[in-house]
């Protein structure tokens, strides 16, 4: 058994422009947050300039629970970095945000064993340190279910 | 000679050229397409090569690939039009220079690409992408993933997948140009290595060497050219921001690129003789049964059965080249070669008995943004 685990931080470098930063920046202090439209509610994934419903620049930053619903995910075992950094295990996801509107986030599950995660099931945002001092947010499996 | 003053022309493929796909040594990209457009020209019996009056190439994301007007300087050509686009596998392509063509903007075009990559993949680090940040950095994990909803959606089991794969391998083996052609069994797919669960090592094709040319042309410009042309019929399109919202990646119930070739073109997926779907893992292949109406949505498991069924004589040969899985991966080119080939009747061993309509049927993703392209072709004598 091989538990997922993150991708090794110092490697993952981030880019961002004044519309990822509040993203990033709630990250690093270990919150989620979604970028929602001030004009019409949508809420939108990945952040970017503009509402995909009326193309309004006006946001409001949704302070978010943290939760998600699996969407759907891949068991990696090969290290994205040959030469550098040995083999593991890590599981890109897909995760639903019930309280953003079931919008959908790439992202990582950790802290579980492959051969026991479900599509649907509940998971809980947690905040991992990458290059730079920033944090990406990666999910596992809620406590208890 | 073509006349450019028309914006709505028929367009047909002439001539096609490949090289042997696989090992090259050090061999550029650029030399080994040179070769495969040679060879296309002297299929479609053009001796003046400056009747070629367009140019595409296609890069990867790593900027390997051909420069169109590099090549151009290379062959010696001096094409009015010289063009490459952002995502630029087969279809995507051919589509623009079919416009080209249809608009009169050019009357003979050539989309030429070789490439000859090391082994290893990019490395992810310092990628900027958000997606990449999470390991999306490889079709194969995105293919997973969609494979793993279908799964859970539809109770299907990875054994489809094999039986494409091992089909494949048994196409190559009947094609000397073919990369990959040692014999396969279900239990070598079975025991090959797990890469990205639920996919193994014989789900996801492996990178080679080689290269190939499209010549293109108006069919009026066509009928000039040695072999019998192969038409466009229609062309299908669709581009979806699947990742983040919507539908599923690679299987939707409802595809409008299927839709949009098969109204055009005023037939459906009972009139297709060969299916060339890309595939750069299995799940995309049995997507394209899907997705294009060979079997319901769910139905690709019962409808592959034991492989027969996609196989030379069989109700829908796929990929009889050995697409990218055993073939050889060429973004698609190798799989247009092929169907030009079927439907001329130049297939020897391999050949599908009286072939007329052939699809070619792609997917493909960057940035989280998903596209599908597919085009029917025929020739002249199809509809008789």
């Amino acid at each position: 058994m091989t538990r997922a685990q993150a991708i090794p931080g110092e490697h993952v470098r981030i880019a961002m422009d004044a519309w990822t930063e509040p993203y990033w920046l709630a990250a690093k202090a270990g919150r989620l947050v979604a970028p929602r439209c001030a004009i019409c509610g949508t809420f939108r994934m990945p952040p970017g300039p503009f509402c995909p419903e009326c193309q309004s620049q006006q946001i409001d930053w949704a302070e978010l629970s943290g939760e998600g619903v699996l969407f759907s995910f891949a068991v990696c075992h090969r290290s994205p970095f040959p030469g550098k950094v040995a083999d593991f295990t890590y599981v890109p996801a897909v995760v639903s945000l019930p309280d953003a509107g079931g919008v959908r986030l790439v992202s990582n599950l950790i802290d579980v064993e492959p051969e026991s995660i479900r599509i649907d099931m509940p998971l809980q945002v947690v905040f991992s340190e990458i290059a730079g001092g920033w944090k990406v947010p990666l999910f596992r499996p809620t406590r208890g279910s | 000679m073509g006349t450019k003053q028309a914006l709505s022309r028929r367009v047909s493929i002439v001539g096609v050229g490949m090289t042997r796909q696989g090992a090259h040594g050090d061999a550029d990209g650029q030399a080994l397409a040179l070769q495969a457009f040679r060879s296309a020209m002297e299929d479609a019996g053009i001796r003046d090569k400056h009747r070629i009056d367009g140019l595409l190439g296609a890069k990867q994301f790593d900027g390997s690939g051909i420069d169109p007007v590099l090549f151009s300087r290379a062959a010696g050509i001096t094409p009015s039009i010289t063009g490459a686009l952002d995502y630029a596998t087969a279809a995507f392509t051919l589509h623009y220079g079919a416009a080209l063509i249809a608009s009169g903007a050019c009357d003979m075009l050539a989309f030429v690409y070789g490439r000859n990559p090391p082994g290893s993949m990019v490395e992810l680090s310092g990628a900027q992408e958000y997606d990449l940040v999470h390991g999306f950095f490889n079709a194969a994990a995105v293919h997973g993933l969609s494979w793993v909803e279908h799964m859970h959606k539809y109770g299907t089991t990875t054994d489809v997948l094999g039986r494409i794969a091992v089909q494949s391998r048994r196409h190559a083996e009947l094609n000397p140009d073919a990369a990959f052609r040692e014999p396969m069994t279900m239990d070598d797919y079975r025991n090959s290595r797990s890469m990205i669960w639920p996919l193994r090592e014989y789900d996801v094709c492996r990178m080679s060497g080689g290269a190939a040319a499209i010549i293109m042309a108006s069919s009026e410009v066509a009928r000039d050219c040695a072999k019998l042309p192969i038409d466009f019929l229609s062309i299908g399109r669709e581009a979806t921001h699947a990742l983040e919202r919507g539908v599923q990646m690679s299987f939707s119930p409802e595809r409008r690129a299927a839709r949009q070739l098969y109204e055009a073109a005023g037939i459906g997926p009972q009139d297709v003789d060969v299916l060339f779907p890309y595939e750069a893992t299995t799940v995309a292949a049995v997507a394209a049964l899907e997705n294009y109406g060979f079997c319901e949505p769910g139905g690709c498991e019962a409808f592959v059965g034991d492989g027969s069924r996609i196989g030379i004589n069989g109700d829908l040969p796929m990929n009889t080249h050995g697409g990218h899985l055993s073939g050889g991966y060429l973004i698609g080119l190798t799989h247009h070669v092929e169907l030009v080939r079927q439907l001329r009747g130049e297939c020897g061993p391999r050949q599908v008995p009286d072939a007329k309509v052939g699809l070619y049927a792609s997917g493909g993703g960057i940035r989280a943004q998903f596209y599908h392209a597919a085009t029917l072709f025929a020739r002249g004598d199809w509809n008789a």
